[in-house]
């Protein structure tokens, strides 16, 4: 039970303040924010030195001191382990970049929102953790059900319902989609366990009952794996928003209240992402032989990036903007996933990639809140002369763009290195792939530093300084603080993801 | 390819087995998936939804049945009963959602909630 | 060997002295430059030092510092320099003092100016003496950003903020080929992951080219050669990647257009002679014709340009230009005197060029215009200027006993060399036309700096300027380094020629 720390801690924030909600309303939610943020701090201390103590004991050890009904469907090793902390970390700077919103925009249910939040990030948790169909699949449901609940919060703001009912019904049905696919994969090879299916996909071991179906081949090419696995692949497409599955994201992103959107943005993102590192890389990925969804993955990574930061470059709405962005970024980590030949090198390129990316993104829309709790806009002429008005944000900002486009010594630069390593490895080959993605990053300079020309050389029209929230300014100042101080701290950083990835490599 | 539609309708003259449960399924999806796309009211398009789950249902319950040792291995129903009670779980927040937006905006016309575009 | 750590000190302390201004309250302006000209006054002091401390006639890498950094993937902190390196990192803090000191007279945002340089500083230094490629990256980027701020916020309104994002897009565009290439090097240079080395001295000797030959892929080394090249030719820049330099030298202001011609730019063509004949020898010697074609181009190309520009401070950007293309010449020649004639071209263009353009600021100062018809006997009211403004023409177009001349003298050699084979070296280049073409160069530059020199300082006066005020003290003070320098090395450049020459021995080995 141990190593299930931070689940637990999740699942009591939770309940905790859907408690709480029944006696606070406006500033005191502020400040149960500001005690769920500790909590989540102490929670993730703890939890990286559980991570520290799992990796020194390795996998089996570990295995050993978690009961076996809980060790059937939760997994322990340390990638999960690392991936629940995470989502430990991201539900405390939610909790801080929202102090604010529930103090003082949010009228009713305050301490919902908190709750919220809270569950998503025990979605996440589940979602690294599972290694069982069914459970993997509830804890996605869990991340995106609070997520449509979180982007409808304003109650009377149309905006904010349309984006809810946009994420709800897109979010439905691409998770019906993905259910379908599984549904096909349980019928094939009579298991949901992802060890089981992992052998039958990869070895060819397909059930009886595939024979029954009339299935005459048994191997990772049958058609109806195929089917099962491209549903499975459209379903989580919806989620991490790849092209051509990335029409709500826009939407969503500006309707939502914002510090919703700064949450949907890294949440959602980082559970698909790992729900696509259990069942795309780790499972559905044969080790001999053609992997059944690598082509066509292969293909939407290119255009994701390129798309997403084309487009981008148009906005002038910063959520909008930022939307478009964080479906660049997932074209990005697509990159390390397609380049999962790369053995030693796809995995850690992803674990980093996900933690700059939580960073540099959580860090960039904690500014765009700061600023729009105070003039009530994201239009990017808000900007105008912010660096006269209030430096810290305005200089938070420019660490946050370069990070983000990938500029050095931010950690979003340690993300891109590591993605272009596993994409040029020699079994990988991906050179139009690496270069491709080098030419996004220069684009997305544009429009990154588009937002730092309004900032620093456009005068505005308002000049009185901006005095900054205090949970969005200690949101900001710790992942800008995470953002700079990770290449110094690179090589644990390694040592740690490839470390989780060799444990992965065993599962 | 393993299936061919000749192999698929020629078996559905023979008594009821898995294939034409997993043919029914796959009907039942088709239907749904159409809704989805061709509904304008949302409460229609919810109703599609389940259509789409009820399909996912049928094809895991099929599996089970006519899978070998369904005493023994019980995931398929597992699996069934948990997307049961998620579509439960949907159905209520789409519809509280469908209903708040109601409320401030007089329809429920998917087409006329196009506030946010670009 | 020194165990002070000298050159991460050089490189360090412009990044504390930044963190300290910081924390100086914005309203004391005088305190935060005061700081900021002693932070760079002591790093030039430092610069000193470590040159003074090493020896004359080493190839080798001096003052070496290694510390293990990234084990895992084979990064290093490796710092060292040698005698190409070396000047370049003195040339560094001189310049950067120079400027600063004529910053004196900026009043807007003087806290962030200062710690921009600051940081420039240490990014640039970072980059002249860093001998892992990854670290060297990073000092790379880091330099741009500093830079897009100086042209955007301090840079001439409107046109600057064009010119400053134009300035990041485009070098950007180059250093990311440059990873892309630095990355399949790295792959190449060993059979595992702990195995493989950023480390510059490792890389050459192990020959990641021939790794990726062995694993079939012909074209890639060649490939690589050029992802390295576009992005050190964006910053030298070279023809054709050169466009972004006229815009960003006239937007940016004065001292950011002393730092970014006399220094930004020297960060390319030092990566050229460092990293391409080391990393790449044969394909450096295919490529050779090449680039040198691109370089005789842009000697060319630039001079002309420049002599059609009516705006003064464009003119300048573009003789850069073609001041630049000899630097690219003598490396692309391979020969010792060629890569010899580069780095003290560099060093002479980094002195000449800076005194160019801080001329050109002073004038702009006055008049408020860089159109140079609007001006016209000058001469007779501010002498001080004009005797100046001569000197220093002089020194660019290459006159005798000054530093100009010698450089370019030496990389004519080496081109010749590399022509003709003389002097046993390879013929790379294979014909002698490349010098005769090159020496065409010279008789532009020296055409188009008379001509300004006679159109803005000679002839009638122009009634606007009757009230024009000779140089200020501090004006003078920030100028009599350069031309200190420049007639000092023109006369007297054994000792700079010797202390280069060794190092451009051990580069030159490679491709002869």
């Amino acid at each position: 039970m141990l190593f299930l720390f931070p689940e637990l801690i999740l699942c009591g924030l939770g309940l905790g303040a859907t408690v709480a909600a029944l006696f606070c309303r406006g500033r005191g939610a502020g400040r149960w924010a500001l005690y769920g943020f500790f909590v989540c701090l102490a929670g993730v201390v703890t939890g990286l030195c559980l991570l520290a103590y799992a990796i020194d004991l390795g996998p089996e050890a570990t295995g050993q001191l978690t009961p076996e009904f809980i060790a059937r469907t939760f997994a322990v090793d340390p990638l999960s382990l690392f991936f629940s902390t995470l989502a430990l970390a991201v539900c405390g700077l939610a909790m801080l970049f929202s102090m604010e919103f529930v103090e003082e925009v949010l009228e009713e249910h305050p301490a919902e929102f908190l709750a919220l939040i809270a569950f998503a990030s025990l979605g996440i948790a589940c979602v690294a953790r599972s290694r069982d169909l069914i459970t993997l699949f509830f804890s996605l449901e869990l991340v995106s059900i609070s997520g449509y609940l979180l982007s409808g919060m304003l109650r009377r703001e149309p905006r904010s319902l349309e984006a809810a009912l946009k994420y709800f019904l897109i979010g439905a049905v691409s998770s019906a989609i993905m259910l379908f696919g599984m549904s096909l994969i349980y019928g094939l090879t009579g298991a949901t366990d992802l060890r089981v299916l992992r052998d039958a996909v990869g070895e060819g071991h397909l059930h009886a009952v595939g024979q029954l179906a009339g299935v005459r081949m048994v191997s990772s090419q049958d058609p109806m794996v195929i089917t099962g696995i491209l549903c499975i692949v459209v379903g989580l497409g919806f989620k991490i928003a790849m092209v051509p599955f990335h029409m709500w994201c826009p939407d969503v992103y500006e309707g939502a209240p914002t510090p919703a959107t700064a949450f949907l943005s890294v949440g959602p993102k980082a559970a698909g992402f790992v729900a696509i590192v259990r069942l795309l890389m780790l499972t559905f990925a044969p080790s001999s032989g053609p992997v059944p969804w690598a082509q066509p993955v292969l293909w939407l990574c290119a255009l994701t990036m390129t798309l997403g930061n084309v487009v981008a470059c148009r906005q002038t709405n910063l959520k909008r903007m930022l939307a478009y962005s964080s479906i660049a970024h997932s074209g990005y980590i697509l990159i390390a996933v397609v380049s999962l030949g790369s053995a030693d090198l796809a995995l850690p390129a992803i674990v980093m990639y996900l933690i700059a990316y939580v960073l540099m993104n959580v860090g960039a829309f904690s500014v765009v809140i700061a600023l729009s709790n105070i003039e009530g806009r994201e239009d990017i002429h808000a900007y105008n002369g912010l660096s006269k008005r209030s430096p810290y944000l305005a200089y938070a900002w420019v660490i946050f763009a370069m990070s983000l486009a990938g500029v050095p010594p931010t950690a979003g630069f340690l993300g891109k290195l590591y993605v272009f390593m596993a994409a040029l490895d020699d079994r990988v080959r991906l050179y139009w792939l690496a270069v491709v993605g080098v030419a996004n990053a220069v684009i997305s300079v544009w429009y990154y530093f588009r937002v730092a020309r309004h900032m620093f050389f456009v005068e505005g029209v308002r000049t009185e300084p901006i005095r900054v929230g205090r949970g969005a300014g200690w949101a900001i100042g710790l992942s800008l603080a995470g953002t700079l101080v990770l290449v110094p701290l690179f090589p644990w950083l390694i040592s740690f993801a490839t470390s989780a990835a060799q444990v992965l490599g065993a599962w | 390819m393993g299936f061919m539609l000749g192999d698929i309708l020629e078996s559905l003259g023979q008594p009821v087995g898995l294939r034409h449960c997993l043919v029914f399924a796959a009907l039942l999806f088709a239907v749904g998936l159409y809704g989805v796309l061709t509904r304008r009211n949302a409460i229609g398009i919810l109703m599609a939804l389940e259509l789409m789950l009820n399909a996912v249902n049928a094809n895991l319950v099929a599996f089970w049945r006519y899978g070998p040792g369904p005493r023994e291995a019980l995931n398929g129903q597992v699996f069934a009963v948990f997307v049961i009670t998620m579509a439960a779980a949907e159905a209520a927040v789409g519809l509280a959602i469908i209903l708040a937006l109601f409320r401030l905006r007089r329809t429920v016309n998917a087409d006329e909630v196009n506030l946010l575009k670009g | 060997m020194a165990e002070f750590p000298i050159l991460s000190a050089l490189v360090f302390l412009p990044l504390i002295g930044a963190v300290v201004v910081l924390f100086i309250p914005r309203e004391r302006a005088d305190a935060v430059k005061s700081a900021s000209l002693a932070t760079v006054a002591a790093s030039l002091g430092l610069a000193a030092m470590a040159w003074a401390s090493m020896g004359l006639g080493t190839a080798g890498m001096q003052l070496e510092e290694k510390a293990s950094w990234i084990p895992q993937i084979g990064i290093s902190y490796h710092l060292g320099v040698d005698g190409i390196s070396m000047p370049l990192v003195f040339l560094t803090p001189l310049v950067t003092l120079l400027a600063l000191m004529y910053s004196w007279i900026v009043e807007d945002r003087v806290k962030e100016y200062f710690v921009f340089f600051l940081i420039l500083q240490s990014a640039m230094t970072g980059v002249f003496v860093a001998l892992d490629m990854f670290l060297f990256y990073i000092f790379w980027e880091v330099s741009l950003v500093p830079m897009y701020f100086l042209i955007g916020v301090w840079g001439h309104k409107p046109r600057c903020e064009y010119a400053a994002i134009k300035f990041f897009l485009y070098t950007l565009a180059g250093s990311v080929l440059m990873l892309l290439a630095l990355i399949a090097c790295w792959w190449y240079s060993g059979p595992t992951l702990g195995q493989r080395t950023f480390d510059l001295l490792e890389l050459a000797e192990r020959q990641p080219t021939l790794g990726m030959s062995a694993a079939g892929l012909a074209t890639l080394p060649m490939l690589c050669f050029w992802g390295f090249f576009i992005g050190f030719a964006i910053k030298v820049p070279c023809f054709p990647f050169h466009t972004w330099l006229p815009d960003a030298h006239v937007e940016a202001p004065t001292a950011g257009s002393v730092v970014l011609a006399g220094l930004l730019l020297k960060l390319g063509g030092y990566a050229m002679i460092r990293i391409l004949p080391t990393l790449f020898p044969t394909q450096f010697k295919e490529a050779a014709v090449t680039v040198g074609i691109l370089a005789l181009i842009s000697i060319i190309y630039g001079s002309l340009v420049a002599m059609a520009q009516p705006n003064l401070k464009k003119l300048i950007a573009y003789s850069s230009i073609g001041h630049m293309g000899f630097v690219t010449l003598g490396i692309a020649s391979g020969t010792v005197e060629g890569i010899q004639g580069a780095v003290f071209q560099m060093f002479s263009h980094g002195l000449l060029t800076s005194a160019l353009f801080l001329l050109a600021g002073i004038l702009y100062e006055r008049a408020h215009t860089y159109e140079i018809d609007r001006y016209g006997g000058l001469g007779q009211i501010v002498p001080v200027y004009c005797g100046i403004f001569v000197f220093i023409a002089m020194g660019s177009l290459g006159l005798p006993s000054m530093s100009g001349f010698v450089a370019e003298l030496w990389v004519l050699i080496g081109t010749y060399n590399a022509g003709t084979g003389v002097g046993g070296s390879t013929a790379l280049l294979g014909t002698p036309w490349f010098a005769y073409l090159a020496v065409g160069g010279i008789l532009l530059a020296a055409a188009y700096l008379l001509w300004t020199v006679q159109r803005v300082l000679m002839g009638d006066l122009k009634p606007d300027w009757a009230a024009m005020k000779d140089m200020t003290r501090l004006e003078v003070a920030c100028l009599a380094p350069l031309m200190a320098g420049t007639l000092w090395l023109g006369c007297y450049p054994g000792p700079l020629l010797a202390f280069i020459l060794p190092s451009a021995k051990a580069i030159s080995q490679w491709v002869i």
